[in-house]
């Protein structure tokens, strides 16, 4: 059985990082060829820094639920509610490579393991979605491409959020 | 942003779950169907409860004209995608190539009508699957959401973040303004490298404030009780009954015309 053990203040970190998740849609104002690249670097780094932060288990599958009630009521820009779906499943991916790295989110290699699992579950499950539920035509070279375009700009942005993350921790602890 | 509008509409006065049984029909029906007519009327019908809903609708002038781009893109990948298809065994007629001449791997991508009225049709549903659930959080007042999830049974704790992020959005986008004109008064010119020592400071911001959060939480007790009460309360009555049944009798008018493909 999963058991949350989160103290107010991990709550509190969490709805921070939960926020600067919401804010993310604004990146689309940079056009559907470069948002992907801005959307994956910044999800990337947000998800690894809040799982080096507040450093417990099931971080990232709380932020992951509570991402995807929020997207189920506020629909996404395009592909509507059922894109909701990606972040509880990537999510699932990135907590289950975090899972095994103790302490939680401190092993740069599982943390760059868990995240690409999340770019391409990501793209993975909205691909399908379009395809499957909506009956968008989708040639293979366009989802070939965000295959690559997703995992690894996830991978950046999780990179770039390990070395962030460790240095926000001491900041947050020493105030 | 999509955010609670103030009204005393009669969807605003409606309990938030028949609001959702509405979406979930209108989406459903919208997935299921590929008639024109149909989907005409789902949007027709979402129209119309945007208008009920009393939402100023030129204040969303962005979410539709993203809407009207979203339409276009899908029109235009659908009628090159469609018939390029491997399974597609239907006819092929081109108007014209995008590309002037065959590129490897992507081809010629060219513009075909039965491309363009699967483009159409895909659009539509698109619009329909976006406009119904819209309504929601623009006649519910995070107030009323959070005693949905109440009665849903979710976890005190869950609910707290839920409420807590969706108080932290206006001021994450009020830290990051702050952040970048302290930058753009520091320089001329800001480019990609101010990007990182922002985001870090939006995030020790964003964190401090939280941690003060918290501690206010503990001075109030917070969760010190296991039973909470509310002084708002949510009930689904006459008016629910009766706005559900209508969106069960659409989505029914719906499946019975879902065999007519394309009108």
């Amino acid at each position: 059985m999963v058991k949350f053990d989160f103290t107010k203040r991990d709550i509190a970190m969490m709805a921070a990082f939960l926020a600067l998740m919401m804010v993310a849609e604004a990146i689309w104002i940079l056009g559907s060829v470069f948002a992907p690249f801005g959307i994956g670097i910044y999800y990337g780094a947000v998800l690894i820094i809040a799982a080096i932060v507040i450093g417990k288990r099931y971080t990232i599958l709380t932020l992951g639920i509570a991402k995807t009630i929020i997207m189920l009521l506020i629909p996404d820009t395009y592909g509507g509610s059922l894109a909701a779906i990606c972040y509880l499943i990537g999510a699932i991916v990135l907590e289950s490579a975090l899972y095994l790295s103790e302490p939680y989110a401190e092993n740069l290699k599982t943390d760059l393991l868990g995240i690409l699992g999340y770019g391409i579950i990501y793209w993975g499950v909205y691909a399908a979605i379009l395809t499957m539920v909506y009956g968008m035509a989708l040639p293979q070279w366009a989802i070939i491409i965000g295959f690559v375009v997703y995992p690894g700009s996830f991978l950046l942005g999780g990179f770039l959020g390990y070395k962030l993350g460790n240095k926000v921790k001491n900041v947050i602890e020493s105030v | 942003m999509i955010e609670y509008v103030n009204s005393n509409s009669p969807l605003h006065r409606l309990d938030p779950r028949s609001k959702i049984i509405f979406v979930l029909c209108i989406m459903a029906a919208a997935i299921l169907t590929s008639s024109y007519i149909m989907l005409s009327f789902l949007i027709i019908v979402s129209a119309i409860v945007w208008i009920i809903a009393d939402v100023p609708i030129k204040k969303f002038k962005p979410v539709f004209l993203v809407l009207l781009v979203f339409v276009l893109m899908g029109m235009l990948t659908q009628a090159v995608f469609y018939t390029d298809r491997p399974d597609y065994t239907g006819s092929k007629t081109v108007l014209f190539n995008i590309m002037p001449y065959n590129v490897p791997v992507i081809g010629s991508l060219p513009v075909t009508v039965e491309g363009l009225k699967y483009g159409l049709v895909f659009s539509m549903r698109m619009v329909a699957v976006l406009l119904a659930p819209m309504i929601v959080p623009l006649t519910t007042h995070p107030s009323d959401m959070i005693l949905v999830l109440r009665s849903m049974r979710f976890p005190e704790w869950m609910i707290l973040l839920l409420t807590m992020s969706i108080r932290f959005i206006p001021l994450t986008f009020q830290n990051f303004n702050t952040i970048r004109n302290a930058q753009k008064l520091r320089k001329i010119k800001t480019g990609y490298k101010d990007l990182i020592p922002l985001m870090e400071t939006l995030l020790i911001t964003s964190l401090k404030t939280s941690k003060q959060m918290a501690l206010s939480l503990e001075t109030k007790a917070f969760g010190y009780s296991s039973k909470r009460t509310s002084l708002k309360t949510i009930k689904f009555g006459k008016n629910d009954v009766i706005f559900s049944l209508f969106s069960f009798i659409v989505l029914g008018i719906v499946l019975l015309n879902t065999g007519a493909a394309y009108g």
